[in-house]
């Protein structure tokens, strides 16, 4: 049984019936337009049960009352809005655009304007490459794996294997520890004094000194990644619980594999969660800078050295400029990375959401 | 609609709040046009806080004034004298016990007088009273013949204070001067006592004793009337008070040094001066053998209250106890109120280091404390700084090390009455300012320059119309914190100047952890002080941000000053780039000497030539400390540039020369420096060549310790880098001007008062000079090996010291022509500037350290030394 409506053709000789209520209480009548124009095109629905021909309608049932928003009503609500505004503008946009102007001059105190050249000096200048290609590689590193990671154990918690909920805490806790125990963990484990270097000595492996090589990387992955699962997996799980059944019932009717069932549905209805997700991680990946700085101090290792290393040492030596281009140019990237994300999520979402 | 209306106003006021708070916002932040106001704001605070002082002459004083009081509308002065010669034989006993019996007498004379507000007045009933006045003469009787013993206990108490600084220990801790309306109070006592006490303890051999004078006179100056006074031996004044008749009552110690006992009592005088009363306080008020009478107080009626550290004592008029307070916080001063309540003061210590001032009412009848103000400072300046407010709108003034201010109960608010700088006084006027009761201030100025006659004036400061101030143009001076010497100068400066006026700005205030960051963060946004102190930040780093202005074509345009005065080799190490971006009056030189016959006789050598040598003495070390850490910031602190290059980028800490460098440093312990006495002093190891060097400060006198260290075979060859360049300037006091002042004129009118002939001349007791004709005065006087007077009309005397170190005795004397001449070569050959980078030094010790403890490598760790300092290399290029 076909779940569309097809409006029949007869219908516009009828369309008097359902409108004249509506017009006495003046709500605009958008659904007679619809009818007017698009007589002969089918109506999409959604919905349960055909119309019965000819049985008058309330209005009320099937209009959607969009207001006409007159003037006053408008002034109104833009006087609601003031404060917000007011506060996202004082403490948001205003402040971006200080940051622009302190990026296009050379001094904060001479105020000339050199425009694009602190970009092309920055851009030069090996620490800033150096960061943000760490920065670059870390992200690019931790965050499909927490993606992914984290849908895997969303998947198996949901599952009914026993002690399901004490998994789902034993998961979930590290997000409510402290930073600087973290920190004071993690320099247990992995100094070169630490926990792991001495089990690594037992089967006779050399030590490694973790955050003074390039195995420091793989450490700081580690950390993301413990921190951070429960907290995506916690927003799977409840996407998971979203979908809905029935279109799981009908697809196992049709016998579709396990594999089929999941990348054609039940990935289509998580797609917009994965891309919060994702971008959340994005988010935490820059936000471990704070681990790496109790751990290592400001000027640690070059594979561990991030964005917001430089930014802040930048700051410390009065340089603004560097750190007003260096913003800027993380956001340009910001912005080109999550609009790309977007794209994709609404090319492949787009037919479950409509 | 109505709900609508309301919502809607609602939101209206919401939005209208947050307009005014943003704007209230941005006002405060401050752009350039802010800054300007707030200079004006405190300039016109300051403007209504000037006086003008007047000196008072008095005729007939003999002696130099040591304490000042104002009572009863006349001036109390009293004054010590040293003679030199023999002291007349006076007949103590037999005075001492008649001034007992006078004091008798006197008390049941005045008992009659009950309603005249006496001090000691004694009812016949009160036989106690009577065995007590006969027990005081008893033991001023047995005290007489302590001598120089009281004078020891007395003179260590206050040798502390008087020992620095003359005029500031006036106003120090123990001595303390309140004052209350009717009567004035004492600024020091044990000044004048301690003075006279100390020289009898010092010079045995020049025989002489101090004399105490107390002459009465009118507050516009004039003659003035000696009361003689008939103090029994070695007595001296303390706390001197004066009631509404004009009778006098003090305070006094005796050491008893038989017994071992000191007592403290409080006698009274009458207005001619004679001995009316004398209580011992230790009876009356159960005073310990510590307590130490600070400082005391009497009311309209006669009452007395004693401070003592954190005690308050209270006496009737008849000196009769009635009773104490305890107070957690040591008692700074005590005053009456305008209202005549008793308040005391106290500072408050706060967990993180900081304090509080605070004033305290007290409950005399119920022995209590009332209510407690706390003054938005954070401690009161001199002793005894709180006054009463009589004659004026508030209820008592305090004393703060910039202001005095007055508050009011009613209000509870502090306003600024005197301002120090804007009244150009400086700390030495200013630790005894106090009022004078009718809107009037008086302080003693000391003169200790130079050039001064080194007496003391009495000074009485009436307040200026500040209509009629002329606008001056504010200057601000910036700093973490500024020193007497600038203080000074920059006070003279606003004497002089009819259109600057230059306004102190510390950043070290109290409990701040980190001024640097500070001032960073001022000139961040946007409040640059016009003067730069730049002692503790980098030059280097504020010039290459545009905040410093050249100095050089000030000079070329300055009619009497030339930048050829300078030094050349001081010039050129403090030229950046070019051009010079600060001045500095003064320099002193970090050096490494070693033996000539080890390295030659060079002004710097390189790292290989360091290590050739120390392979050739392998049973040597290089350093008095063995301690691994401690080799390598003698080594690395002034020459880590050397393995960076600030143009490329390119660091070179993976090279052999500085693994080399680490391994030699290796070679050391780890054990902390072994200071005790019985290890061999450096001159023995030097002597007996088991260490190489010695560094050190280098002043003329420093060369006569090296040579003779040394014996003679001294090179100041200085540390090892590549340039060759081994010795190292450091400059204090190094101003700068900002580059877009809008005061330019006037920042260089003072800036240029610090490099004159006459300001740099005239100091000749601290650092070197850097200008070449003040230089060679200062060498003049190392060298002259007799007393001369020099253009400034100072008295030169040849250099006639010891100096010890270990084991040997250094005699410093005149410097030779040889010395000189090394000394002076010494100075042209060196161009560099000492700058520690501090980043830099914390990752290689935080890296060596890996290194001495055995876990890494030499090859490992300055790898990774390389890789970290790349990275802070790079960010900063």
């Amino acid at each position: 049984m076909s779940k569309k409506k097809k409006m029949p053709k007869a219908q516009p000789a009828e369309e008097t019936v359902s409108i004249r209520k509506p017009e006495s209480e003046g709500a605009p009548v958008s659904v007679q337009k619809e009818k007017n124009e698009g007589s002969g095109a089918p109506v999409e629905s959604n919905g349960s049960c055909a119309e019965p021909k000819g049985v008058p309608v309330e209005p009320a049932d099937l209009v959607y009352k969009k207001p006409k928003r007159s003037k006053k009503d408008r002034k109104n609500s833009i006087l609601y809005l003031l404060p917000s505004l007011l506060g996202v503008l004082l403490f948001f946009v205003v402040p971006f655009f200080v940051v622009i102007y302190y990026a296009v001059i050379d001094n904060p105190i001479h105020a000339e304007f050199v425009f694009l050249d602190n970009f092309s000096r920055i851009l030069q200048n090996s620490s800033f490459q150096q960061a943000a290609k760490n920065t670059g590689t870390f992200s690019l590193a931790a965050v499909p794996l927490a993606v992914v990671l984290s849908l895997g154990m969303a998947i198996l918690l949901e599952q009914n294997i026993p002690m399901r909920s004490q998994f789902r805490t034993f998961v979930l806790s590290p997000m409510m520890v402290p930073v600087a125990s973290i920190v004071l963990i993690w320099r247990v484990l992995f100094d070169y004094h630490g926990v792991v270097n001495l089990w690594m000595s037992h089967f006779d492996w050399a030590p490694i000194d973790w955050f003074k090589s390039s195995y420091s990387q793989i450490v700081i992955v580690i950390l993301f990644l413990w921190k951070n699962l429960g907290y995506n997996m916690i927003l799977f799980m409840a996407a998971l619980n979203a979908i809905p059944k029935d279109e799981l019932e009908v697809a196992r009717l049709e016998s579709a594999s396990p594999l089929q069932i999941f990348w054609y549905i039940k990935l289509r209805y998580l797609s917009s969660t994965i891309l919060f997700v994702a971008i959340l991680s994005l988010i935490n990946s820059f936000k471990v800078f704070r681990e790496v700085y109790l751990l290592t101090g400001d000027y640690p290792y070059d594979t561990l050295y991030m964005l917001q290393h430089f930014m802040n040492n930048t700051f410390r030596s009065l340089d603004y400029q560097k750190l007003s281009s260096g913003a800027i140019l993380m956001a340009l990237v910001m912005v080109v990375v999550i609009g790309c994300l977007f794209l994709a999520e609404d090319r492949f979402g787009k037919d479950v959401e409509g | 609609m109505r709900t609508m209306k309301w919502k809607r106003s609602l939101a209206i006021l919401m939005a209208a709040t947050m307009m005014a708070t943003a704007s209230g916002c941005g006002n405060k932040g401050g752009g350039k046009g802010s800054v300007q106001q707030q200079k004006e704001q405190a300039a016109s605070d300051s403007k209504n806080a000037v006086y003008e002082g007047k000196p008072i002459t008095l005729e007939g004083i003999d002696g130099d004034i040591s304490v000042v009081q104002t009572a009863n509308g006349k001036l109390y002065v009293q004054t010590w004298k040293w003679v030199e010669g023999e002291k007349p034989e006076k007949d103590e006993a037999v005075e001492k016990t008649d001034a007992g019996e006078k004091a008798e007498q006197g008390a049941e004379e005045s008992s009659d007088d009950s309603a005249k507000a006496d001090e000691t007045e004694e009812s016949s009933d009160d036989s106690a009273k009577a065995d007590g006045a006969e027990e005081s003469s008893d033991d001023s009787a047995k005290a007489d013949d302590a001598d120089g013993a009281e004078a020891d206990k007395d003179a260590e108490d206050t040798e502390a204070e008087t020992a620095a600084d003359q005029g500031d220990a006036a106003g120090e801790e123990k001595s303390d001067a309140e004052t209350s309306d009717a009567e004035g109070e004492e600024t020091d006592e044990k000044k004048d006592a301690a003075a006279s006490q100390e020289v009898a303890v010092e010079d045995e051999i020049e025989k002489g004793y101090s004399e105490t004078h107390l002459y009465v006179a009118e507050l516009t100056g004039g003659k003035a009337t000696e009361i003689h006074l008939n103090l029994p031996e070695d007595e001296y004044l303390s706390n001197l008070m004066i009631d509404p008749d004009g009778a006098m009552l003090y305070n006094t110690y005796h050491y008893d040094e038989e017994t071992e006992k000191s007592t403290t009592s409080m006698v009274k005088l009458d207005a001619d001066g004679k001995e009316v009363a004398r209580v011992s306080l230790n009876d009356e008020l159960k005073l310990g053998e510590e307590d130490y009478v600070s400082g005391s107080l009497v009311d309209a009626k006669g009452n007395v209250v004693i401070l003592s550290d954190q005690k308050l004592f209270f006496m009737d008029s008849s000196l009769k106890s009635k009773g104490e307070l305890k107070s957690e916080e040591y008692i700074e001063g005590a005053c009456f109120t305008k209202d005549g309540k008793l308040i005391a003061a106290s500072e408050k210590w706060s967990e993180e280091g900081g304090s509080t001032a605070q004033v305290r009412e007290v409950d005399i009848e119920g022995k209590k404390w009332g209510e407690n103000y706390k003054m938005d400072t954070s401690g009161f300046y001199g002793s005894n700084s709180i006054f009463s407010g009589e004659g004026s709108d508030y209820d008592f003034y305090y004393r703060t090390n910039s202001a005095i201010f007055g508050y009011s109960f009613a209000d509870k608010k502090s306003t600024k009455v005197l301002d120090y700088v804007a009244s150009n006084l400086t700390s030495e006027s200013t630790s005894d300012i106090r009022p004078l009761g009718d809107g009037r201030f008086i302080g003693m100025e000391y003169d200790y320059s130079d050039s001064g006659d080194n007496s003391t004036k009495i000074v009485v400061y009436e307040k200026v119309d500040p209509s009629t101030l002329k606008d001056k143009k504010i200057i601000t001076y910036g700093a973490m914190w500024i020193g007497d010497d600038l203080k000074r100068a920059a006070i003279q400066f606003n004497k002089e100047s009819k259109e600057y006026q230059i306004t102190f700005k510390e950043y070290e205030t109290e409990g701040d952890s980190d001024p640097v960051a500070k001032m960073n963060a001022e000139i961040a946004a946007g409040n640059i002080p016009d003067i730069i102190d730049l002692s503790n930040v980098s030059a280097d780093q504020y010039a290459a941000k545009g905040i410093l202005e050249d100095l050089l074509p000030y000079f070329d345009k300055d009619p009497e000053l030339n930048s050829s005065d300078i030094i050349d080799s001081v010039l050129e190490t403090q030229k950046i780039d070019g051009k010079l971006y600060y001045v500095a009056p003064f320099f002193s030189m970090s050096t490494l000497v070693a033996k000539k016959s080890d390295v030659g006789d060079g002004y710097g050598w390189t790292f290989e030539e360091l290590k050739k040598l120390l392979d050739e003495k392998k049973d040597a070390r290089p350093f008095y400390s063995e301690n691994k850490t401690s080799m390598l910031y003698s080594f690395l602190g002034n020459g880590l540039s050397d393995f960076v290059d600030w143009n490329t980028g390119e660091c070179s800490f993976d090279s052999q020369d500085f693994k080399d460098i680490l391994e030699i440093c290796n070679r050391g312990t780890d054990d902390e420096q072994d200071y005790s006495e019985d290890a061999p002093g450096m001159p023995q190891l030097i002597r007996e060549g088991k260490v190489l060097f010695a560094e050190g400060w280098i002043s003329p006198e420093e060369v006569q310790v090296y040579e003779k260290m040394f014996g003679g075979d001294v090179s100041y060859i200085g540390y090892p880098n590549k340039d060759k360049q081994g010795s190292y300037f450091q400059f204090d006091m190094q101003l700068g001007m900002y580059s877009k002042s809008d005061v330019k004129d006037g920042v260089w009118q003072f800036l240029r008062t610090l490099m004159t002939k006459d300001y740099q001349g005239k100091q000749l007791y601290g650092n070197m000079p850097t200008r070449k004709d003040a230089f060679d005065m200062m060498m003049k006087t190392k060298t002259t090996k007799e007393k001369y007077k020099d253009e400034f009309g100072n008295e030169i005397e040849p250099l006639d010291s010891s100096w010890g170190w270990d084991d040997m005795e250094i005699p410093i004397k005149p410097l030779t022509p040889e010395q000189e001449q090394q000394y002076r070569d010494l100075v042209n050959n060196t161009k560099k500037s000492g700058r520690y980078d501090y980043n830099m030094l914390n990752i290689v010790q935080e890296e060596a350290e890996h290194y001495f403890a055995g876990e890494k490598s030499v090859d490992e760790t300055a790898d990774i030394i390389q890789n970290r300092i790349k990275t802070y290399v790079n960010e900063n290029r």
